[in-house]
């Protein structure tokens, strides 16, 4: 932790200006993709970019490292300022030691494992000794959870995993400012999570970050301000609610309807199974379960039900299927606000029920406040006095009975 | 057949058989810098020299192998004295090089061309150099493609010190058709010679195996 706080990119001075970029321009051939564009980025600021593909986001990106060479204006970062046309190779050198990039195909090195992809710019464009370099690649992947992969190549490697050691090689440089290509892109839908999960830390961190996404719930999850991108240039920027929720352009609201109509559907998610019952906490919360942030895993935990959106791999639901005192019961079944009425909450109780039956269950309990919504699936009410002692109350991890919901069971 | 003969040849082979081994090291180390050297100069486009390196690949790829010698040990030293007491040795190790870093030049243009875009980018987007990119990300990847191909060069070079008799260069080959001819003993001979060269093949085929075995850590799954 030392290392990040004496780095200049967290929120210490949050307000000072990070980034300047005046006037962009940047022509292919005859198209020009950037037509002038004029920004400003606070330390510790969380940017989201979004726009349809082909609307220069990810260029003005990639001018924002010389990773694309812009034919006009001016950049700044941090205490370096870049004239295009002008920029001598040193200059383009030292710019783009101030920004570190997190690209939608993480490009990691092949050739290097876990350990030393991190530990190659540190090495060579730090400067550092190896075995300092050594102990702050490691620091940083424990950050990302991927310190017990250290001696893994890339090829072994899920693609989300691959982007969590991209983001550590990244934060491991202590640059002023990260700069995320659409980082989920290109990963199937179950790694999705995992990834965003990383960069909602960040944010929570306060990272000055630029991230181009197509995940406009994500986008006003975590970003403090929200640009749209149309033809080359800024259509509308603002607080990130009132963007993505009440844009002022015609152009914006297009766009976020088109993107909006896309999702939500019963193929548009998927159901992954896992362990992490915490992770799923917040979802549940949001959903109307009674749980607190901190609360501890159901007892006797068998596994969870992730259900994610495909399109931006954000969990949307879940449930859990444990066993105690002999019984199999399904605990905190929910599908947030926004999805509901699609058949979701049947789509996920028939895959719980599919996987039960895979662990010889040969009934199932549950407790439920809506009784109606199982019926359907089968199960019935069964009387108080009946039930094995289990709790019908959502918020108590140990089993009980005493709460004012009922219990309800299914033969299988 | 005699067999004495044969085994008489053979013997006298080894004797001389650290000059190929010797003719033919020399002049893969050689090529292979002289190739990474010029392949380097085409990836970074650098001007003139690139175009004077594109001469260079096209008359040797263009010209046989014995003419190039005989140009380098005959001919020149007819203009430049100071050549002319340049051994036979060094002056096939000189022709060999620089006809088949014009083969490999492409060979390692190749590979370098078969890193990925995005890892470049990578590196360049963390801070490292141009240079540092080339020789700790792009030149690593780059050999494990080119060793195969680099393999099949170095078979090549071992067969083209057979052409260092004709410039007086006693090796194997030399050896081979000295006796025969003394003997009239072809068959014997040439057998026995390309036995050899076979054999010295088949080690460098083994060795090859165990290589690419080496650069593979990284790449299965």
């Amino acid at each position: 932790m030392k290392n990040v706080s004496q780095s200049g990119i967290i929120d210490r001075q949050r307000g000072r200006q990070m980034i300047k970029i005046q006037n962009l321009h940047k022509h292919f051939g005859s198209l020009e993709v950037l037509k002038g564009i004029d920004l400003e980025i606070e330390k510790g600021e969380v940017v989201a970019v979004i726009g349809s593909s082909g609307t220069g986001k990810s260029t003005l990106l990639r001018c924002m490292n010389y990773l694309e060479t812009p034919d006009e204006g001016r950049i700044t970062i941090g205490e370096i300022t870049v004239t295009a046309g002008k920029a001598s190779k040193k200059e383009i050198h030292e710019l783009r030691k101030h920004s570190a990039m997190i690209f939608q195909n993480f490009n990691l090195f092949s050739n290097k494992d876990v350990l030393h992809n991190v530990m190659e710019p540190l090495i060579s464009a730090k400067k550092m000794k190896k075995d300092e370099a050594e102990r702050i690649a490691v620091q940083y992947l424990e950050k990302v959870g991927m310190a017990k992969k250290l001696t893994q190549y890339p090829v072994t490697l899920s693609g989300g995993q691959q982007q969590r050691v991209a983001i550590a090689r990244s934060m491991a440089t202590e640059p002023n400012v990260l700069l995320f290509d659409e980082p989920t892109s290109a990963l199937d839908p179950e790694w999705v999570q995992e990834v965003l999960e990383v960069i909602r830390k960040l944010a929570r961190a306060h990272f000055t970050m630029i991230i181009v996404t197509h995940e406009m719930q994500f986008a006003k999850e975590v970003a403090d301000r929200v640009i749209f991108m149309d033809g080359g240039r800024i259509v509308e920027e603002g607080p990130a609610k009132e963007v993505l929720e009440n844009p002022k352009e015609e152009r914006t609201r297009e766009f976020l309807k088109i993107s909006g109509r896309k999702s939500a559907d019963g193929e548009s998610v998927v159901i992954k199974k896992s362990r992490n019952f915490k992770d799923m906490l917040p979802m549940f919360i949001e959903a109307g379960l009674e749980f607190k942030p901190d609360d501890p895993d159901p007892e006797g935990l068998l596994v969870c039900f992730e259900m994610l959106d495909k399109e931006s791999g954000r969990r949307i639901g879940g449930g859990s299927l444990a066993k105690a005192y002999g019984e199999f019961l399904i605990r905190s079944v929910a599908v947030e606000e926004a999805y509901q009425g699609k058949g979701l909450g049947k789509k996920l109780l028939e895959y719980m029920i599919g996987e039960a039956k895979e662990w010889d269950a040969k009934r199932l309990l549950l407790t439920a406040k809506v009784p109606g919504f199982y019926k359907k699936l089968g199960f019935e009410v069964i009387p108080r006095e009946d039930a094995p002692p289990i709790s019908d109350c959502t918020s108590c991890p140990r089993f009980h009975n005493g709460c004012d919901s009922e219990i309800m069971r299914l033969e299988l | 057949m005699s067999l004495e003969f044969s085994l008489n040849t053979l013997g006298a082979m080894l004797k001389v058989l650290p000059v190929t081994l010797s003719l033919t090291a020399l002049s893969f180390a050689a090529s292979l810098v002289l190739a990474i050297a010029i392949a380097v100069i085409d990836y970074f486009r650098v001007p003139v020299l690139r175009q004077v390196c594109a001469v260079y690949v096209s008359f040797f790829r263009g010209t046989p192998l014995i003419p190039q010698l005989f140009l380098l040990y005959f001919g020149i030293p007819t203009f430049i004295a100071s050549l002319r007491d340049i051994p036979a040795f060094t002056v096939c190790v000189a022709g060999l090089t620089l006809n088949s870093a014009a083969y490999m030049k492409e060979v390692v243009r190749g590979s370098l061309l078969s890193v990925s875009e995005g890892q470049k980018e990578a590196a360049l987007a963390h801070g490292m150099t141009p240079v540092q990119t080339m020789f700790r990300i792009v030149l690593p990847q780059a050999t494990r493609v080119a060793v195969p191909s680099l393999f099949n060069n170095l078979v090549d070079i071992v067969k083209g010190t057979s052409m260092a008799f004709t410039i007086g260069v006693i090796e194997i080959t030399a050896t081979a058709s000295l006796r025969a001819s003394v003997t009239f003993n072809y068959f014997e001979a040439y057998m026995v010679l390309m036995l050899l060269y076979w054999v010295i093949i088949l080690i460098l085929e083994r060795l090859e195996a165990v290589v690419e075995k080496r650069l593979a850590v990284g790449y299965n799954r």
